[in-house]
C-alpha cells in the first residue's frame, strides 16, 4: 500500500499543481500562451532527461550534461559555420562523443561514472569558454525555429523513440536489469560494459538535441550554454519519482511528470507574483516534500 | 489509482487546451494606442500597471540597490513590480520574460546577459504587445541592433560609456609613471566587456603602456588567484594590473593574492572597473589606484522611462538612446563616499519628487540625459547633504 502511494505521489503532485494554479490565477495559467510557454521552456530539460533515464536505470548518474551541451554547441557552431541543419547533426555527433568519452573513462578507466561525468562537465565548459572567448557565436537564424510546433515535434519524436527503446528493446530492459542486479546480469551473459556504453551514447544523443534546442531559444552560443542542465535534469527526474539506484522501478514517465512539475512550479509562482526572494525557498520546500515522500527506502533497510 | 489520476490529468489538460483563448489579445495592441497620458489604469481596466523586472540578483551592491530603488519608485508612481531573479542565460531570461508576460505584465525591463537576449526577449515582447527597455549593455551586433531598433515596443536603451572611463583609468597609471601592466580581460562576446577591453588596450597604446600578459576574467575566484600569481611569477617587471571587472569576488581575489605574495604593500598597483568589498582599505594600503562604478542611476532612468511609456507618454518616435559615464574613483576619500552612499540599498539618491518629475507628458529625452550627465561624486555629496 505504502509502495503504491509512493508511486503515485509525483503524478498526484503534478495534478495538484495544475489544479491549484488553474484555480488561483484568474485563467492566466490555462491561457494558450502560458501553456505554450511551459512546453517550450521545459523542452530542453525533457529531451536531455530522456537519455539520462537510460544511465540512471543502470544505477549511474551523468553529471556531464551541461558541459557536454556547451561543448557540443561550440564545436558544432565552429564546424557548421552557422548552417542550421549541419549544426543540428553536429550537435548530436559531439553529444555522442561526450557520452562515449564519459563511458570510456568510467568503464575502461574504472572511474565512478559521476566523477567521469564531472570531468567531462569541467572539460566541456572550459573548452566552450575558451572558444567563446575568441569570437562571437551568434546564430540568429536559429531563432526562426523558436516555434511551438517544432518543439512539440522534437519532444514527441525523442520521447517516443526513448520510450520504445527503454521498454521494448534489450537496450532499455538490460539497463534496468543491470541496475537491479549487475551480478545476475553478468552471469546471464549480458555484456555490462556494452550496454552501459550504449546508455551513455543515448544520453549523448539527447544532450546534442538539447543543445540544439538551447541555441534555438537563445540565438547564440555562449560560455553559459547548458549552464546547470545536469542539475535541472536530475532534479526533474527526482521529482518524477525516478529511483536514484535505478533498476526495474525506473520509468520513462518520470521524465514528463518531473519536468512538468519543475517548470509548472516556476511558471505558477511567477503568475502568482510571489516575492522573488521567496521563490527558491518555496520551490525547495516543494521539491523536498515530493522527493521525501516518493523515495524508496527499502534498499536502505536491506543494507542496514 | 495511477490510471485514474493519469486519465484525470489528460482530461484536465485537454480541457485547458479547449478552453484557451486566442493568443492575439495582447498582440493586437499597437504602441500608439496605449492609454492617454496620465491615465493610471491599464487597458484591461485593472488598478495598476504591472512591470516585469528580470534582474540578475539583489544580493550584491548594484543589484540590491536597484532592487530597492525600483521598489521605492514603484510605490511613488503607483505601479506594481513583478520580479524574476537569478537568470544568467538568454534561455532563462526568455523563460522569465514569457512567464512575466503571461502573468499580465504591461512592460518588461531587463539587462541582457547576452547580445542575443535583446533579440529573443524583444521578439517575445513584440509578439505580446508589451513595451520593453534595457540598460547597462550596448548592442554590438549590427544585425541584432537593427532588428531591436526596428521593434516598435523597444522604449529605451541606456548603456554606460565604459570605454572612456577605462582610458581614464589607464591615464591615472600613466600619470604616475607606470609603463608595464598585465590585464585581466573580459568576455569578448559580452558587449559591456568589449568596450572595457578596448578602453584598456587603446588607453595603453595612447599612453605608451605595455601590456605584458592577459588572461580572461572569471567568476571563479580560484581562476583569478592563479592568474594573478602567474602574472607575479612570469612578469617580475609588472607594475600594475588592469581588471575589467572587480565584481563577483574578482577584486577581492586580486588584492588578497597581492597581499599574500610577499610583495611590499602597494608595490603593485591595481586599476579595477567596478567596486568590490574592501576597496577602501585597498586604496589606503596603496594597492588600488583607480576604480569606478555606480550604474544604478542608468537602471533607474531606463526603468522610469519605461513606466512613462506604459502610462501613455511618448518621449520620442524612436528608441530613446542615452549613455552614462560611471563614477571614476581615485582616492580613499572618494571611495568612502561611494561605499557609504552609492550602491547602498538604504540610501535613495533620488527623491520622490525627482522620480515623479521623470514620468509625465512633458518629460523629454533631454531630461533623462540630464539626470545621467549629473551623475558624479559631487552629485552624491549634494544628494546626501555632505559639504
Amino acid at each position: 500500500m505504502r509502495k503504491q502511494f509512493r508511486k503515485i505521489v509525483p503524478l498526484a503532485g503534478l495534478v495538484i499543481l495544475i489544479a491549484v494554479f488553474s484555480l488561483t490565477t484568474d485563467g492566466k495559467f490555462t491561457s494558450a500562451n502560458n501553456i505554450r510557454s511551459i512546453i517550450m521552456q521545459s523542452a530542453i530539460v525533457l529531451v536531455a532527461a530522456v537519455g539520462t533515464v537510460f544511465v540512471m536505470a543502470h544505477n549511474n548518474l551523468d553529471f556531464s550534461l551541461g558541459g557536454a551541451c556547451a561543448f557540443s554547441s561550440v564545436a558544432a557552431y565552429l564546424i557548421s559555420g552557422g548552417n542550421m541543419y549541419l549544426f543540428f547533426i553536429l550537435c548530436i555527433v559531439f553529444g555522442v562523443l561526450c557520452g562515449l568519452l564519459t563511458s570510456l573513462i568510467h568503464i575502461k578507466g574504472r572511474v565512478p561514472a559521476f566523477m567521469a561525468g564531472m570531468c567531462i562537465m569541467f572539460a566541456g565548459r572550459g573548452i566552450a569558454q575558451t572558444a567563446v572567448a575568441s569570437r562571437s557565436m551568434l546564430l540568429v537564424s536559429a531563432t526562426k525555429l523558436n516555434n511551438l510546433w517544432v518543439f512539440i515535434a522534437i519532444i514527441a519524436v525523442v520521447f517516443t523513440i526513448g520510450f520504445i527503446l527503454f521498454n521494448y528493446t534489450k537496450i532499455g530492459k538490460y539497463q534496468k536489469l543491470i541496475g537491479t542486479n549487475p551480478k545476475a546480469a553478468e552471469l546471464s551473459g549480458i555484456s555490462i560494459s556494452k550496454y552501459k556504453m550504449l546508455a551513455f551514447i543515448i544520453s549523448g544523443v539527447t544532450v546534442g538535441i538539447a543543445a540544439w534546442l538551447t541555441i534555438i531559444r537563445s540565438g547564440s552560443v555562449s560560455a553559459n550554454t547548458g549552464l546547470n542542465l545536469e542539475i535541472d535534469v536530475l532534479l526533474a527526474l527526482s521529482l518524477g519519482g525516478i529511483p536514484m539506484s535505478g533498476g526495474s522501478a525506473t520509468k520513462m514517465r518520470s521524465v514528463f511528470i518531473g519536468t512538468l512539475i519543475y517548470f509548472i512550479l516556476n511558471n505558477g509562482l511567477t503568475l502568482w507574483g510571489l516575492n522573488a526572494n521567496y521563490v527558491d525557498i518555496v520551490k525547495a520546500a516543494f521539491f523536498l516534500f515530493t522527493v521525501t515522500i516518493s523515495i524508496d527506502r527499502s534498499q536502505k533497510t536491506l543494507i542496514e | 489509482m495511477k490510471k485514474l489520476i493519469s486519465m484525470f490529468l489528460i482530461v484536465a489538460m485537454l480541457c485547458t487546451f479547449a478552453a484557451c483563448g486566442s493568443s492575439a489579445d495582447a498582440g493586437g495592441t499597437s504602441p500608439s494606442s496605449s492609454n492617454p497620458a496620465g491615465d493610471t489604469t491599464t487597458d484591461s481596466g485593472t488598478d495598476k500597471y504591472k512591470i516585469g523586472m528580470i534582474w540578475y540578483g539583489n544580493t550584491d551592491a548594484m543589484g540590491g540597490t536597484f532592487y530597492a530603488w525600483a521598489n521605492r519608485a514603484a510605490e511613488v508612481l503607483d505601479v506594481e513590480l513583478v520580479w524574476a531573479l537569478g537568470s544568467y542565460t538568454t534561455a532563462d531570461e526568455l523563460a522569465d520574460c514569457e512567464n512575466l508576460i503571461n502573468a499580465g505584465c504591461d512592460a518588461i525591463y531587463f539587462i541582457p546577459m547576452d547580445t542575443a537576449a535583446n533579440l529573443q526577449l524583444g521578439n517575445a515582447c513584440q509578439e505580446a504587445g508589451v513595451f520593453w527597455a534595457i540598460s547597462n549593455r550596448d548592442i554590438i551586433d549590427k544585425e541584432i541592433y537593427e532588428a531591436v531598433y526596428a521593434n516598435p515596443y523597444f522604449v529605451t536603451h541606456i548603456y554606460d560609456n565604459s570605454y572612456d572611463v577605462c582610458k581614464d583609468m589607464v591615464k591615472v597609471l600613466a600619470d604616475e609613471g607606470y609603463t608595464k601592466v598585465c590585464m585581466i580581460s573580459g568576455d569578448p562576446t559580452d558587449a559591456m566587456m568589449v568596450d572595457r577591453n578596448a578602453g584598456f588596450t587603446d588607453g595603453c597604446k595612447e599612453y605608451g603602456i605595455e601590456i605584458l600578459g592577459t588572461f580572461q576574467s572569471s567568476t571563479d575566484s580560484a581562476v583569478i588567484v592563479d592568474g594573478v600569481s602567474n602574472f607575479l611569477t612570469l612578469y617580475p617587471e609588472m607594475e600594475a594590473i588592469l581588471a575589467v571587472s572587480g565584481t563577483a569576488g574578482v577584486g577581492e581575489a586580486i588584492i588578497s593574492t597581492l597581499e599574500g605574495s610577499g610583495k611590499e604593500q602597494g608595490s603593485i598597483k591595481v586599476a579595477a572597473f567596478d567596486t568590490f568589498s574592501g576597496n577602501e582599505k585597498a586604496f589606503e594600503d596603496g594597492w588600488l589606484v583607480a576604480s569606478c562604478g555606480g550604474y544604478t542611476s542608468e537602471c533607474l532612468v531606463s526603468f522610469l522611462s519605461l513606466i512613462n511609456r506604459v502610462k501613455g507618454n511618448e518621449v520620442s518616435d524612436s528608441v530613446t538612446t542615452l549613455t552614462l559615464a560611471p563614477l571614476l574613483i581615485t582616492s580613499a576619500e572618494e571611495m568612502e563616499i561611494f561605499s557609504q552612499y552609492v550602491d547602498n540599498p538604504e540610501v535613495f539618491l533620488y527623491s520622490d519628487e525627482v522620480i515623479k518629475s521623470l514620468v509625465g507628458p512633458d518629460v523629454t529625452a533631454n531630461d533623462y540625459q540630464a539626470i545621467l550627465d549629473d551623475w558624479s561624486i559631487e552629485f552624491v555629496k549634494k544628494a546626501v547633504g555632505i559639504e
